[in-house]
């Protein structure tokens, strides 16, 4: 989650110090590569002050004495150069060009003994007073003190800078999760909402959105509930009004069967629709109970295992020798789970195997396996979905269900902080459905 | 002819469950609202009242609870499916059973014989002065009359019954299944509170008149179990 502000960090940090660095080595450069002048030179009465010495000096004493003396006292300003070899005397460097300038100046400053010459021992030396920058100076080529402060001051400069970018987005990237997961009310930090600037923007943008997209979301869902329950009223007299024929008419009939099933039917898909509509509504309008899901399981599998006979069908079960409870709607899980063994028993050849374990996880872990053709693979991620019906149903004559099923069943494992999961077995051998619910520690 | 008071806010269908009862051999009257009905209650003798517990103004469960101060008539309510909360507050404020809507009228018929023919059977019968007693507890079936410690019990008919089935198996163990459908007399429905609801109101009642706990073992996920000392 660090990795933008890194990325930001070292972006600026390196631009920081490419910068500095460049800077830094072209002034150095500019400075040092300027070739030497006049100015460079004193050609001032007052260079004789400098000089008289130090002539006086390599006179009297000879050239080492001259070296120790210049060593001691002038070794900045004042140059000794032995003009047959053009080496100065303590080994300091000077640009041929400049000694060329001197050597010029020296025949036209003679009158104030400003550029002095000498001969020592056959060697002939011209002494003059001048200002030559390092390198020629043997100052040290890297200046270490400048470059490790500039490094620090741009890593602090950087890491504020990628910490100002970085931490905003951070912010909003969570932030647009939590929207992404169905949390609309979101509130974002009023610094952050009121920066000046486009992140700024970007956050009240954000913030506005998932409102807006939580009043929609919200009112769609009062909406499916209104429907809902609406519907029941018109429901409840049509069936009453059927039952009051059915009590007038003699004999039995055909078509009024079917009107009664159909009632019962409507009646049936208002009823998950309903339940969807609380599911969506959230997790705070659930029963929260302690389930024993060996019981609840016995019972959705002894139901099936009924059904199952007349179609020549077998439900097998397996439970776990020891207590598995879970927290939730005990209503709705029972549904959810039911569902899925429904499915299961409709789509299966002969055989629906439901095995009760607990993951190392501390999980409960409920598969339930059938025998028959599957589900599509391109069809599994879509069969959680409201009405949904895989192609494979269609085909199924005694399909019952309206597809909201499953679409119950995988909200309320998630209201339930559960999992589910779906898989093929190979070859078109069967249909495994994996829940997962977190046990009660 | 057993006298049917409904009252529900919903026009046309009373109309239709009037008939429907009609030829069912009741003698039905009509309410369309809660004060409406708690006149009619007054005027004559009704044996039973059905009641839709969603009706505006003074609602079911107010009106319900009015009917409670008064008398022991009784009540079947009409709830909306899946709308659990409404329907354990109908049967803690004292209703016999609840039907959800929609129904089949003859969901709703039966429901009502059911409760009538529990309500009255044993009037029916010639041993009028049998009594049950165990402890403190003294039931008179005939009569429908029930006594702990030598005070009267003031029961609806659903508690009266399931009370009559828990001392008929005193010191047993009664499952919920048997205890709706001898009491209530119809199946369990799958996550069905009405009983425990019941029996929470029969412990209320019997702790009201002795503050000693109640004989009434509650036996966790199974059934319960009423204790002979």
């Amino acid at each position: 989650m660090y990795k933008l502000f890194w990325k930001f960090f070292f972006t600026i940090w390196i631009a920081q110090l490419t910068t500095i660095w460049g800077i830094g080595t072209a002034i150095w450069y500019i400075r040092h590569h300027e070739p030497l002048t006049e100015v460079n030179l004193d050609l001032s009465n007052g260079a004789s002050f400098y000089l008289d010495p130090v002539v006086d000096t390599l006179k009297t004493q000879g050239v080492v004495a001259t070296e120790e003396y210049l060593k001691k006292r002038f070794r900045r300003i004042v140059y000794v150069v032995d003009i047959n070899n053009n080496k100065e005397l303590l080994g300091r460097k000077i640009p041929i060009d400049f000694l060329e300038l001197v050597n010029q100046k020296s025949h036209t400053s003679l009158l104030n003994n400003a550029i002095q010459s000498l001969s020592v021992d056959g060697h002939h030396y011209l002494l003059f007073v001048a200002d030559i920058p390092s390198p020629w100076r043997n100052r040290p080529l890297i200046p270490v003190v400048p470059l490790v402060g500039a490094t620090l001051a741009s890593l602090l400069f950087a890491f504020i800078l990628a910490r100002h970018l970085s931490r905003p987005i951070e912010i909003l990237k969570q932030t647009i999760s939590q929207v992404g997961a169905g949390h609309f009310n979101i509130s974002l930090h009023p610094q952050l909402v009121n920066r000046n600037d486009s992140l700024g923007e970007l956050a009240s943008d954000i913030q506005n959105m998932s409102s807006r997209l939580g009043k929609l979301i919200d009112s769609q869902t009062k909406l499916l509930h209104t429907i809902s329950h609406e519907l029941r009223s018109p429901l409840t007299r049509l069936q009453m009004a059927t039952g009051l024929l059915r009590q007038k008419m003699i004999g039995n009939d055909d078509e009024m069967s079917r009107i009664e099933r159909e009632c019962k039917r409507i009646d049936l898909l208002i009823g998950e629709l309903l339940t969807l509509s609380k599911l969506d509504d959230g997790i705070n309008h659930l029963n929260e109970e302690i389930i024993d899901l060996n019981p609840l399981i016995r019972e959705i599998s002894d139901n099936a295992s009924f059904e199952a006979k007349s179609l020549n069908k077998l439900v097998s079960l397996n439970l776990l020798n020891e207590f598995i409870q879970v927290k939730g709607d005990t209503s709705l899980l029972y549904y959810a789970i039911e569902n899925v063994v429904r499915n299961a028993l409709r789509h299966a050849r002969t055989n629906i195997v439901i095995t009760v374990m607990k993951t190392p996880n501390e999980k409960a872990h409920i598969s339930v396996i059938d025998d028959g053709e599957g589900v599509d693979d391109s069809e599994i991620m879509h069969i959680t979905q409201p009405f949904f019906r895989a192609s494979n149903t269609l085909k199924a004559s005694n399909s019952q269900g309206f597809g909201l099923g499953l679409a119950i069943t995988y909200k309320t494992l998630q209201a339930h902080n559960g999992e589910i999961q779906f898989s093929n077995l190979s070859d078109k051998q069967g249909f495994k459905v994996d829940l997962y619910l977190p046990l009660l520690t | 002819m057993q006298k049917v008071l409904l009252i529900d806010d919903d026009i046309e269908l009373v109309e239709m469950i009037a008939e429907y009862l009609k030829r069912e051999e009741f003698d039905v009257s009509v309410a369309h609202t809660g004060h409406d009905g708690l006149s009619l209650l007054k005027k004559d003798n009704f044996s039973i009242v059905v009641l839709d517990i969603m009706m505006p103004g003074i609602n079911g469960l107010e009106t319900l609870a009015k009917i409670r101060e008064e008398s022991l008539i009784p009540v079947l309510m009409l709830t909306a499916r899946g709308d659990d909360s409404d329907r354990i507050i109908g049967l803690e404020l004292g209703a016999d059973d609840y039907v959800p809507k929609p129904c089949t009228p003859r969901e709703l018929t039966a429901r009502i014989k059911a409760i009538l023919r529990r309500s009255q059977n044993s009037q029916n019968l010639n041993d009028n002065n049998r009594v049950i007693e165990v402890n403190q507890l003294k039931l008179w079936p005939g009569k429908r009359q029930a006594f702990w410690f030598d005070e009267e019990l003031q029961l609806t008919s659903s508690e009266f019954n399931l009370l009559e089935v828990l001392i008929k198996n005193a010191g047993k163990l009664v499952t919920k299944t048997q205890l709706s459908e001898e009491g209530l007399g119809h199946p369990l429905a799958r996550f069905e509170r009405s009983i425990d609801v019941h029996i929470s109101r029969i412990r209320n009642k019997l702790e009201a008149i002795n503050h000693s706990s109640a004989p009434i073992k509650t036996v966790h996920g199974q059934g319960y179990l009423l204790i002979i000392e």
